[in-house]
């Protein structure tokens, strides 16, 4: 006995103390991009001159810019607002929160609230959605520093050369938040035109057909019938709820057997006697995808499904999730 | 299988949750990938080692019922040791199982999994994880002075409390399923109704349990024996069983200590005689008579009574002559042949040898005083040779744990089947 004690303690420790130094001491790596720019961050919409001082300098800064030495030949590049604008789905996705840009593609499918409390803010000015989750919650300090790590440039910040975005979550992306990746020449060789704003086409939401329309009806949400792929039809709205079964309160068991069906029933009742909270409501309609027989387009039904492809079940991200399973 | 009953339905009371949860959410869906595995496993962990924390909460209070399904007390109090053991190294491991998928997300929030006050309910669990691994390492690897390591571990309670907030808020299939809930909540309160019964209430509820010093007897440098006269009421008990004692006043702590009783089943007096092994025995001699003493007991199944067969070998190692002392003491003309071993390095060291041979004389036992001075240490051997039909006979043994152990061996390799070798292992706490 007094072994398998001393044994469990040894792997706490140093499992513990591994992930506390390697975590931490990253940390502080990740600080250095943000605490760089943060250097200049007073800067509002109109303050131009002191935005472009401010790139500039970050520019020149290769800690905190590395890519842009390996294209300043081309263009300037600014954060503005159509910029950000440009980034507003699931698959490419950009927040300005208290004027500072986050890329946060790679963290929808982590996010502990669920990708689709995220997705409708892309491209946004998102203060207020993230300050308040949609109602009153604020998020945790964790979530804060987690939101740290993806930070791009302040609003209107001018990056010399044209396809020199910090690719802060694209290498994140590509290697599930491991971030070590994001710095040096990994990060040119990462290939900027995939995030140059410029050249969308390679980001997963366009690649679809703009064009073609999908009538969301009975055949159609019944094709959505897997815990892989799962669309609720409640009150004559259509639900893709995929991303959110693994978060479920009640257990993803009870969720999957109603996929592809209509379910109104069983979401008023839980299967027995009791409603959903006005919680629940509200975080149902983070998921709504369109009304019964609505016409939508594919790139939207795309989209959705990429959110599905991405958000896999168990992955547990913050804190300050509800259905945290600590 | 009946002396097994104890360690049955700690079994089952910690499996039940287990069962459940397994029945809370499709299996694939908590196996889902590698991930999910650990963070399933994660739960496993947490879930069973909270309900056998409760379990040991509950073995710890010396309840009288829970002794009878053990079988005695100090079994009891080795199931305790073990099941602490368990439990404490499946705590340990449900955050590193559950930090896995932290990592999955990154580094860095992993390292703020750990990290206190992100989060109220794991700041509970990130605490009582910490104050139990101190008070671990006090109990396993830091010999402290009895009194103060029994002060130090009277804090588990407070573990067990963080544990319990812990448990109770955070989010989690306890949270969700209700039988879960209600199962675990239900267990640790009795848990803590148990501990709280022990540690105020049957100190109150025993009042009359309290006893005088009357006398305290130097048998020899580093034996005493003390005389304790009931202030109201005497207590019941087999000659063989123990008691703990603590001295109300005086130079020694309060705490309580377990001794085996050495006085016969039939005065009111209680007797035991002690060894000074550590500081409190040692100033038991200084005592003054007088002083108000508080029992509580009597515990132990460990009696010739207790023993269908009325053929018997008491086998003694040094003080672990108390409880036979108490059964000769007790022996009437009632069928019992004894043949006592009675172990000790020299015959100084054999104290109460005049009352043993007075006893000798007088009723069935025959007393064999082995001095491994003379006669190196006794073996099985040597003890089929003195006692003739040894096969036949139910032995018990009390002494020092190698001792016991040591001996015990040797008869089993001699053929000697286990049940009929009956221990009283001393080492209690």
């Amino acid at each position: 006995m007094k072994k398998l004690t001393t044994i469990s303690l040894f792997i706490f420790w140093a499992v513990v103390v591994a992930i506390l130094v390697s975590g931490l001491v990253f940390y502080q790596n990740n600080k250095v991009k943000p605490a760089g720019n943060f250097a200049g961050t007073v800067n509002t919409p109109s303050d131009q001159n002191s935005n472009l001082a401010n790139g500039l300098a970050s520019g020149v800064n290769p800690a905190s810019s590395p890519a842009a030495l390996a294209n300043n030949q081309a263009a300037d590049f600014q954060l503005s607002m159509a910029e950000i604008a440009k980034h507003n789905t699931s698959g490419n996705c950009w927040l300005l929160i208290n004027n500072e840009v986050y890329d946060v593609t790679s963290f929808m499918a982590a996010h502990p609230g669920g990708a689709g409390t995220i997705i409708p803010n892309c491209g946004k000015e998102s203060t207020q959605a993230y300050n308040t989750k949609g109602s009153n919650k604020s998020h945790s300090s964790n979530a804060n520093s987690m939101l740290a790590d993806y930070f791009i440039g302040n609003l209107n910040q001018v990056f010399p050369g044209k396809n020199n975005v910090p690719a802060t979550s694209l290498a994140q992306s590509g290697s599930g938040g491991n971030n070590t990746a994001s710095s040096g020449s990994g990060q040119a060789a990462q290939g900027n035109p995939a995030t140059s704003p410029s050249v969308p086409a390679s980001t997963p939401a366009s690649v679809s057909v703009p064009g073609a329309l999908t009538t969301l009806n009975v055949a159609e949400i019944a094709t959505h019938n897997s815990a892989g792929d799962c669309w609720l039809l409640i009150n004559n709205k259509i639900y893709n709820v995929t991303s959110f079964i693994a978060a479920h309160p009640g257990g993803a068991g009870t969720i999957i057997p109603n996929c592809g069906k209509e379910s109104t029933q069983a979401f008023n009742t839980k299967g027995g006697n009791t409603p959903h909270s006005g919680n629940a409501n509200s975080m149902l309609t983070s998921y709504f995808i369109g009304n019964f027989n609505q016409q939508i387009g594919q790139q939207q039904v795309q989209q959705n499904i990429q959110t599905t492809n991405t958000v896999t079940p168990p992955v547990v991200g913050g804190e300050e999730e509800e259905d945290d399973d600590d | 299988m009946r002396k097994k009953i104890g360690v049955l339905s700690i079994i089952a009371i910690a499996l039940i949750p287990l069962i459940r949860w397994f029945f809370i959410d499709p299996l694939n869906y908590r196996f889902f990938n590698f991930v999910g595995t650990m963070t399933s496993l994660g739960q496993i962990a947490g879930i069973l080692g909270f309900a056998l924390f409760s379990i040991n909460l509950i073995l710890s209070a010396r309840i009288k019922i829970v002794e009878r399904f053990f079988y005695g007390l100090n079994k009891v109090y080795n199931y305790h040791h073990q099941i602490g053991a368990i439990s404490f190294s499946l705590l340990l491991f449900h955050p590193l199982l559950l930090v896995v998928s932290y990592l999955s997300v990154s580094l860095r929030s992993a390292a703020e999994f750990f990290i206190p006050f992100n989060n109220i309910p794991v700041t509970y669990g990130i605490f009582s994880l910490l104050i139990m691994i101190l008070l671990m390492v006090l109990t396993i690897y830091i010999k402290l002075k009895y009194n103060i390591w029994k002060f130090s571990h009277k804090f588990m309670v407070i573990v067990f409390v963080l544990a319990l907030l812990h448990a109770l808020f955070i989010s989690s299939d306890i949270s969700r399923d209700a039988f879960l809930r209600i199962y675990l909540m239900s267990l640790a309160f009795v848990g803590l109704a148990v501990g709280a019964y022990q540690s105020f209430l049957s100190k109150l509820i025993n009042n009359n349990r309290i006893f005088n010093l009357k006398s305290v007897n130097i048998l020899n440098p580093q034996v005493v024996e003390l005389e304790l006269e009931p202030k109201n009421k005497g207590i019941k008990f087999f000659p063989g069983q123990f008691v703990f004692i603590s001295f109300l006043a005086g130079s020694v702590g309060s705490e309580s200590h377990p001794f085996s009783i050495s006085s016969a089943d039939n005065g009111n007096n209680l007797r035991i005689v002690i060894k000074s092994l550590g500081d409190f025995t040692d100033k038991l001699k200084n005592l003054q008579p007088g002083l108000p003493v508080s029992v509580e007991g009597p515990y132990g199944k460990f009696s010739h009574l207790n023993i269908l067969n009325k053929n018997q070998v008491w086998v003694a190692g040094g003080v672990g002559i108390t409880p036979f002392v108490s059964m000769a003491r007790s022996l009437k003309d009632d069928g019992y042949f004894i043949d006592l071993y009675y172990c000790v390095n020299t015959p100084e060291e054999a104290v109460l040898m005049t009352e043993l041979k007075e006893l000798e004389m007088n009723k069935k036992i025959r007393l064999i005083p082995w001095y491994s001075a003379e006669r190196g240490y006794l073996d099985a051997k040597k003890m089929f040779e003195l006692s003739p039909g040894l096969e036949n006979k139910d032995i018990l043994i009390c002494g020092p744990a190698p001792f016991m152990f040591g001996l015990k061996k040797q008869l089993m390799d001699l053929n000697i089947k286990s049940k009929h070798i009956h221990f009283e292992n001393f080492k209690l706490l």
